[in-house]
């Protein structure tokens, strides 16, 4: 009985530890596809882990919602240009589901643990949690630049309302472009950016 | 007096963690500088973001007798603690105008106003200026000459002095003592506060230790170690 149970145990245990894993692969292979069948069949199944991974539909909307922007004005780019393809804002959508849905569902604390020389996946784990480290600045940084805008914007739809979102956007690039090079040049201190 | 803010029973915690803020109570009166000191981590700029409504908390915040809203909140300004989330347009200028413009003045009259209020914050000559090429000290008071620019009855000022010299500084509590508005100014900076706050509460882990004039308050060594300010 108690074997038994360890070995439930264990085996939920190695599914915890393997989700990730299969979603990030997922979403590798979404990167790489061609075939738009695959895509438009992966879309539906991907908000769905995204939503299971945040516990809440309406939370997974609102997440989406800046990358869903992001899409539209990218295939309205290529629209302009006399293009349309869906392709592109479909593999963003799929691929943010996916990876978003893992980051959420990945054990941080054992990805920290792999991370000892010579280990098998010490590089790998350390460029994942590089990458966590990285999209929670740019998370930070989003979040109080968009407030402080709030702060002064009374009227969303008034004067300078559009261009004062415009020049937060650039200012978050712009700033995104600034820690990157500090981080990185923190790790190449560290002797870890080689 | 009236009370501008009212803060009862504030409780807040982040997702899945300790609590940040507990039973903080408090009011800022009309016209007065209350500043909120505290070490690092003792939830100041939590408090500020929960009276703002940025963050939920369960109690209850008054701006001005009324519920926290759009209203009472356009006449509130904050000056974060960081001055590059709040400068975020082309030039200087256009970042001080911009409150000012959005509520429908002119841009040209609107220029005019935020050029007075540079000229105020002796920055009149950046004008033109990006936020990236200042200095921080410069940033730090672009930020408050945006934040006066729509005249607001209330400026709350988180952690105005990180990273500022000494005559900044000095320059700074100049400016603010010259303001005819209320003002709230978090800080862990105890000289600054003795300088400009004439009533002063003590934020330890997330509980208001100590509230009272600063006379008093910032002159008791055994209260302030126990607060890990000394």
């Amino acid at each position: 009985m108690v074997f038994r149970a360890c070995r439930e145990s264990r085996a939920a245990d190695l599914l915890i530890f393997a989700v990730p894993w299969i979603l990030l692969a997922a979403a590798l292979a979404l990167a790489f596809t061609r075939n738009p069948f695959c895509m438009v069949g992966a879309l539906p199944v991907s908000f769905l882990c995204h939503a299971v991974a945040r516990r809440s539909v309406s939370r997974s909307a609102r997440a989406t919602l800046p990358v869903a922007g992001l899409a539209l004005i990218l295939t309205l780019l290529q629209l302009l240009n006399h293009r349309f393809d869906l392709t592109l804002a479909a593999k963003m959508l799929g691929i943010f589901w996916l990876t978003a849905a893992a980051f959420h569902l990945l054990r941080w604390q054992r990805v920290a643990e792999a991370i000892r020389p010579g280990a098998p996946f010490s590089k790998l784990a350390l460029f994942l949690l590089f990458i966590r480290h990285f999209a929670l600045i740019l998370a930070g940084e989003s979040w109080r630049v968009l407030h402080a805008r709030e702060r002064v914007i009374y009227k969303p739809y008034g004067k300078w309302a559009f261009r004062s979102l415009n020049s937060a956007l650039v200012s978050l690039f712009l700033r995104a472009m600034i820690r990157a090079e500090r981080f990185y040049a923190a790790q190449l201190l560290k002797g870890l950016a080689q | 007096m009236k009370p501008v803010l009212t803060v009862t029973d504030l409780n807040f915690s982040f997702e899945r963690g300790q609590p940040v803020l507990q039973q903080v109570s408090f009011q800022a009166m009309e016209g007065e500088c209350l500043g909120i000191v505290g070490c690092n981590g003792a939830g100041k700029s939590t408090l500020l973001w929960c009276l703002l409504g940025l963050l939920k908390a369960s109690g209850s915040v008054r701006l001005f007798g009324e519920k926290v809203g759009k209203e009472s909140l356009a006449r509130v300004g904050m000056v974060f603690q960081n001055p590059e989330d709040q400068l975020f347009m082309p030039t200087v200028l256009d970042d001080v105008a911009l409150p000012l413009v959005n509520r429908g003045m002119q841009p040209l009259r609107a220029r005019a106003i935020a050029m007075e209020k540079l000229r105020l914050l002796g920055l009149d000559k950046l004008a033109g200026r990006s936020a990236a090429r200042l200095s921080i000290g410069e940033r730090k008071r672009a930020c408050i000459a945006a934040c006066l620019a729509p005249s607001p009855e209330l400026l709350i000022l988180d952690e105005p002095t990180a990273e500022l010299d000494g005559r900044s500084v000095r320059l700074l509590a100049g400016l603010l003592a010259q303001l005819d508005v209320t003002l709230v100014v978090s800080s862990h900076d105890l000289d600054f506060l003795r300088r400009i706050a004439p009533h002063v509460l003590v934020l330890c882990e997330g509980r208001i230790i100590a509230d009272g004039p600063a006379s008093e308050v910032l002159h008791d060594p055994a209260l302030l170690r126990s607060a890990n300010l000394e």
